[in-house]
């Protein structure tokens, strides 16, 4: 890392979502109703968070950089990644489908291998919560590419 | 591998559990889903929501249910009906969800009212009732003035003569901005002549959450639809004083405003919708869903025990929505809550 | 007074047999409910609405509050084993119910929850038969005002949860509170900060936080962490599942303090569980004499605010039954079930169905005790989940969180919410932002609005005016002093701690 120091650029970050914080406020539209219109306490809780990240990054320009874990880098993106994808799919695979592709695979990538094992643990699981919530909640959870 | 397997064993145990739970509901109650006894259309096939667009408790939210007890009691559909909760802005929140993302499915209905209307206009939100298909107008229901028990009001004329004295000092407590509940308040301010920019009006999510106010003396006044203070009045913990519409109530003799001597009428309605875009064959059967559901014993029972006036219809719903749309734009307007 | 004639009645209702099962099945499904991150009661209640049409009322209710006490008692549970909060009142929970679990003692922290559920659960009953139509007096006196008060209150418990750097709490919080603004205001009708996304209109659930900023978040943490998870996977601590003599000790005062906290603002219909939860926690941090554990494992953090979110339960049935008000999500669905059966929930129920209000206090009574003999073995059970491989634990618990949040509203944007809220989560975890003061805003953020512009109508729009109220004062002057004198023994702490905590923080590494 070429940063000194992490929270700085943490702090320049939260100035950037206090500003969008502040942004969206101070579009509200005036409701003309009422002593206190809906975009005051956002306009004040978005200033607040700008302040947090002046406060945190002068904080950091003099202090120490503290030693960071290095990432594993791998498993992380993977697991980004297939969360991301589980939930895109979550509706157009349906929920048995993209469950047991994901339980299994985020399975493997946090490190199990037993597959056999792993494969009858996300079928069987899935298939459980789905009575739990379909059969006995009436939740109606998508069907997907399944004929349900 | 004995050890992996003990670990799953585990995993089952606590799912065993679960559905153990579960089960002893699911069969320990009458069920629900019996097939379906007749297919004359093929209109419900699956689960039907009905989307009440207030927190649960309020007047959109039992309208909706008893509308959901009689379909499943009255054994109108054979098909789960479930009642999903969508506060906010007097219904526009949820209609504004139903629109965006049901459009076109016959089986996701929603109740809107003269609230979603009015809110729709001050609010100016994008989403308007004009957009749903329209099934039935449901019901009719007055509002209600009240006034905390110890309250020196005793009439609605007493009120105007406050609010003559010092409109801010009344404070109001109600539903939604730009729902019945606050065109009432601003009416009556403009009643006592007053400006409606003096009018102290103090919104809530809903009759319930101002009920609390109301009763402990927060605020001077509080209206709301009859049905949402019908216990609190009862129990003598508020006062009412007068009621909006012209019609008196069948058992309680709480006085209407234009017997009070103020000329003014007001009466709410609900409406059964379902999203835009649904085909004319699945509007009219559940036009006469609505129908069965309306003659059923418990809808009438439901009219009888929450003094709704039985307003039930599925015809000309189009004009009739755009008639209050325009009518109340003009209202809003004239008291100065619509700019 | 015939309380007791009438409690005795409301016990032969509840205990007929048809009436017992149904306190059984409400308790375990409660409890279902309550680990299952997303699914919380009052959903649940909702759900089994019309299968209980046909019911009588009777049994309906003695379900409905064992499905709302369990809950309470079940919420803790997936918060202390794998930091995922089962219930948004569970929040405050994971903080150090989750350490304890790391060092092995996820037994006694459940024990500590279910005991403390119990101790709580009982007084609030007490609380709500001696009180119900008394204590409604008192709650009906909180304004607007108050409230907005009450809430700031709430928010200063913050210092207890801010880990060690003010600007990071400082910038949790203030995100928090505007997070939860996000969508249509609901005194107005206008969007705010939604930019044009459709999605964000209808605002971002409590549940989307918890579920995203721990349970995502935490996986992602996991992942990052592979190796090190590896190693720890082997050395996996493990303690006796009882609680020790001293843990006993410890939790005995925090469980009062909690049941008292929890059962007071249970009682004001405009705050609820997690407010205090959260209070509790700053309560028990700012009176004990082990304030530097707290956030590493200390059992005061488990047993004050899981004390507490019960009693809230049991308080918030007073405003429901003393007033026919709701004063959560809970009590609001049943409120709509009162009314389908023809009810109206209120003082004149006490008169009109003794048998149904005295039948449902006496069941939550026994439901209570069947909690603690089904809970205290489960602690057992719960305890071996943490056996299962942690790959198909953490791959459980995201598809569960996936299946809570869909059953929410059903709406895939949801889980898009949940999804960036868990990316933020991790970076908020590595990067040592404290992340449950962000749920706290998250809370709090919609009632501060709200009741400061309902307070402000009612001052004329001053805010001198509203601040002056007695009740507003009062409560403002209490959060001060709460406020000054921990930040006192916080920077008395943060001096002499900083050993402490660099050698905790080897051995937990």
């Amino acid at each position: 890392m070429t940063l000194r120091h992490p929270d700085a650029i943490g702090g320049l970050a939260v100035v950037a979502l206090g500003v969008v914080v502040l942004a969206g406020a101070l579009t509200t539209p005036d409701a003309q109703f009422g002593v206190v219109g809906p975009a005051v306490l956002p306009s004040v809780f978005g200033i607040l968070v700008v302040l947090s990240g002046l406060w945190l990054t002068a904080v950091s320009l003099r202090a120490d950089p503290p030693v960071i874990e290095a990432l594993d880098a791998r498993p992380l993106t993977l697991a980004v990644t297939a969360v991301a994808l589980y939930f895109a799919a979550f509706v157009p695979l349906g929920f048995i489908v993209s469950s047991v592709a994901f339980f299994f695979g985020l399975s493997w990538i946090l490190g199990s291998r037993a597959v056999l094992r792993d494969a009858v643990a996300s079928v069987g699981f899935v298939l459980a919560l789905y009575v739990l919530f379909e059969r006995l909640l009436t939740v109606d959870l998508p069907g997907g590419v399944l004929p349900l | 591998m004995p050890r992996s397997m003990r670990r799953l064993t585990a995993l089952w145990a606590a799912l065993a559990l679960l559905l153990a739970g579960c089960g002893g509901v699911g069969s320990g109650a009458p069920a629900t889903s019996a097939p379906a006894a007749k297919a004359a259309s093929d209109y419900p096939t699956k689960a039907i929501d009905v989307m009440a667009p207030a927190n649960p408790g309020g007047g959109f939210d039992s309208t909706a249910r008893i509308f959901q007890k009689a379909l499943t009691d009255d054994k109108i559909v054979s098909v789960n009906v479930t009642v999903s909760n969508k506060p906010g802005a007097g219904g526009t929140v949820g209609m504004a969800e139903l629109i965006k993302n049901s459009a076109g499915d016959p089986y996701k209905l929603i109740m809107v009212g003269r609230v979603t209307v009015g809110s729709q206009i001050t609010g100016k939100t994008e989403a308007k009732v004009s957009q749903l298909t329209p099934i039935a107008r449901v019901m009719a229901e007055t509002e209600v003035i009240v006034a905390p028990a110890s309250s020196p009001f005793n009439s609605i004329k007493d009120v105007i003569d406050a609010l003559k004295r010092d409109p801010k000092a009344v404070k109001i407590a109600g539903g939604s901005a730009g729902g019945i509940d606050h065109e009432l308040a601003a009416l009556l301010v403009k009643e006592a002549g007053k400006d409606v920019k003096d009018l102290a009006y103090v919104p809530f999510a809903g009759g319930g959450e101002a009920a609390a106010a109301i009763i402990g003396g927060q605020v001077q006044l509080g209206i709301s639809g009859y049905g949402e203070f019908k216990g609190q009045i009862d129990a003598k913990q508020m006062k009412a004083i007068a009621i909006s519409a012209d019609q008196k109530l069948k058992s309680v003799s709480i006085p209407t405003l234009k017997e009070g001597g103020v000329n003014i009428g007001l009466t709410n309605w609900r409406l059964l919708a379902a999203p835009p875009g649904i085909s004319e064959a699945d509007t009219a059967r559940l036009k006469e869903i609505a129908t069965k559901v309306h003659d059923g014993k418990t809808w009438q029972e439901a009219i009888e025990k929450n003094s709704w006036f039985d307003s039930f219809t599925t015809e000309n719903l189009i004009t009739f929505v755009a008639t209050e749309q325009s009518s109340l734009t003009a209202t809003l307007t004239a008291l100065g809550l619509v700019k | 007074m015939d309380m007791l004639g009438a409690l005795a009645g409301g016990f032969a209702t509840a205990l007929t047999p048809q009436n017992l099962l149904y306190a059984f099945i409400g308790v375990l499904l409660g409890t279902g409910v309550g680990v299952l991150p997303g699914i919380g009661p009052a959903l649940t209640i909702s759900l089994l609405l019309p299968v209980t049409f046909g019911l009588d009322p009777v049994p309906a209710f003695i379900m409905f509050g064992g499905i709302y006490y369990g809950a309470m008692y079940g919420g803790s549970t997936t918060s202390i084993l794998v930091n995922t909060p089962g219930e948004s009142s569970s929040v405050v929970t994971a903080i150090d119910g989750y350490q304890m679990a790391k060092r092995g003692r996820a037994g006694a922290a459940l024990a500590t929850a279910a005991i403390g559920s119990f101790v709580a659960g009982t007084i609030a009953t007490v609380g709500l038969m001696i009180g119900a139509v008394a204590l409604v007096g008192l709650a009906v006196r909180i304004g607007p005002p108050e409230y907005f008060a009450i809430m700031i209150l709430a928010l200063l418990s913050v210092t207890g949860l801010s880990g060690s750097s003010v600007p990071k709490a400082l910038f949790a919080t203030a995100f928090g509170l505007a997070l939860g603004l996000v969508g249509m205001d609901n005194q107005t009708g206008q969007l705010r900060m939604t930019f044009g996304i459709s999605e964000l209109e209808d605002g971002i659930d409590v549940v989307l936080g918890a579920i995203g900023l721990f349970a995502v978040g935490e996986v992602f943490w996991v992942a990052s962490t592979w190796r090190a998870q590896q190693d720890e996977e082997r050395q996996t601590l493990r303690g006796p599942a009882r609680m020790t003599r001293d843990e006993f000790g410890r939790s005995i005062a925090p469980w009062m303090r909690g049941s008292v906290i929890g059962f007071i603002i249970g009682v004001l219909p405009g705050a609820g569980a997690a407010i205090s939860s959260f209070m509790s926690y700053a309560v028990e941090r700012r009176v004990s004499k082990h304030p530097l554990e707290f956030g590493k494992g200390a059992i005061e953090g488990v047993a004050g605010p899981e004390a507490s979110n019960n009693a809230a339960a049991g308080g918030n049935l007073v405003p429901l039954l003393g007033l026919g008000i709701p004063g959560s999500g809970t009590t609001a669905v049943m409120i709509a079930a009162f009314q389908i059966y023809g009810l109206q929930p209120g003082p004149l129920l006490f008169d009109q169905r003794p048998d149904l209000v005295w039948g449902l206090i006496a069941s939550l009574y026994i439901a209570n005790v069947a909690l603690l003999i089904l809970n205290l073995p489960l602690v057992g059970l719960w305890v071996k989940l943490l056996d299962i491989p942690k790959p198909l634990l953490y791959a459980g618990i995201l598809v569960v969180s996936a299946v809570g949040v869909y059953s929410i509203d059903r709406r895939p944007s949801d889980l898009a919410v949940v999804f960036a809220l868990g990316v933020l989560g991790f970076l908020m975890r590595r990067y040592d932002y404290p992340i449950a003061p962000l749920l706290l805003g998250l809370v709090l953020g919609p009632l501060i609005d709200l009741n400061f512009r309902r307070g402000m109508i009612m001052t004329d729009g001053s805010v001198l005016t509203l601040l002056a109220r007695p009740g507003t004062a009062a409560i403002l002057a209490a959060g001060l002093i709460l406020v000054l004198v921990p930040q006192l023994v916080r920077l008395y702490g943060r001096v002499s701690g900083r050993r402490e905590l660099a050698s905790l923080g080897e051995i937990d590494d």
